[in-house]
């Protein structure tokens, strides 16, 4: 087998998922995620846990037209008049 | 100023209200602008706007709201919010069934899950799982070393399990 057994698997899938894994780890737990269906189904869980929170957290809050143009002020008074 | 939606649902999630999340934004470019000959040509600006926001939420709303520095002291199990769903009652076969409960739960559930989360776990999450920022990318951001957000990471996340596993509770969208 890939050598690479399912406690390993499932402490190192959360940097999997995060894509910080070196190529070759990378590779044996993709190979075992083929394979084993438990993990791959915790693997995908933990996938699409983040990909929820993501969408529910990350939802424009509609950000109100003033701040922007409240910004673009201090930043103009910031600047001073010379640069106008 | 393209990415100021963005950062102002940052803002949102780090200071919990939106008066304060507005002053952060203005605060932040403020600072951008004061700042920008600190910003180096060709390195990343959208991290380097979240170090000025992370930064400057650190140093004024935090003494304004006086939070303890709250630290995760229990210890919660690998797969919290897998292993519970998947015992209850109309999960099926596959992981999406597990997940579906989750999809039905309102935003602003999951939202104060989130913002329930001590204040460096919070702001580790928020950099990696909504804002997509990488290890590195969030050390630099808050300044500490990558071993440091990667347990800050794996912590508040076992805590927002927890917390979205008390909320899916209240809603009753699993039964016992």
């Amino acid at each position: 087998m890939s050598g690479i057994d399912c406690d390993e698997v499932l402490r190192e899938v959360e940097a999997y998922l995060d894509q910080e894994l070196p190529g070759d780890r990378r590779e044996s737990i993709e190979r075992h995620l083929r394979t084993c269906s438990p993990c791959a189904k915790r693997a995908d869980f933990q996938q699409r846990l983040r990909e929820i929170v993501a969408r529910k957290c990350g939802r424009a809050h509609a950000m109100p037209e003033s701040l922007f143009v409240r910004v673009r002020m201090v930043i103009e008074e910031e600047r001073g008049p010379t640069s106008a | 100023m393209p990415l100021m939606p963005q950062l102002y649902s940052a803002a949102l999630r780090l200071t919990r209200n939106p008066a304060d999340a507005e002053d952060l934004v203005q605060e932040a470019y403020l600072r951008a602008y004061r700042g920008f000959g600190g910003f180096t040509e060709g390195t990343n600006l959208k991290a380097w706007m979240y170090r000025i926001l992370t930064n400057t939420f650190i140093n004024a709303y935090r003494k304004r709201q006086r939070q303890p520095v709250t630290v995760l002291e229990e210890e919660i199990p690998d797969w919290y919010l897998y292993d519970r769903l998947r015992d209850t009652d109309g999960s099926g076969e596959t992981a999406s069934a597990e997940a579906q409960v989750l999809e039905h739960m309102p935003d602003e559930d999951v939202q104060a899950a989130l913002d329930a989360l001590p204040e460096a776990f919070r702001m580790a999450v928020l950099l990696a799982d909504v804002e997509g920022f990488s290890y590195k990318e969030i050390a630099e951001i808050l300044g500490i070393p990558i071993g440091t957000v990667m347990s800050r990471l794996h912590r508040g996340r076992k805590s927002l399990e927890k917390l979205l596993w008390e909320k899916v509770r209240e809603r009753g969208l699993v039964r016992d």
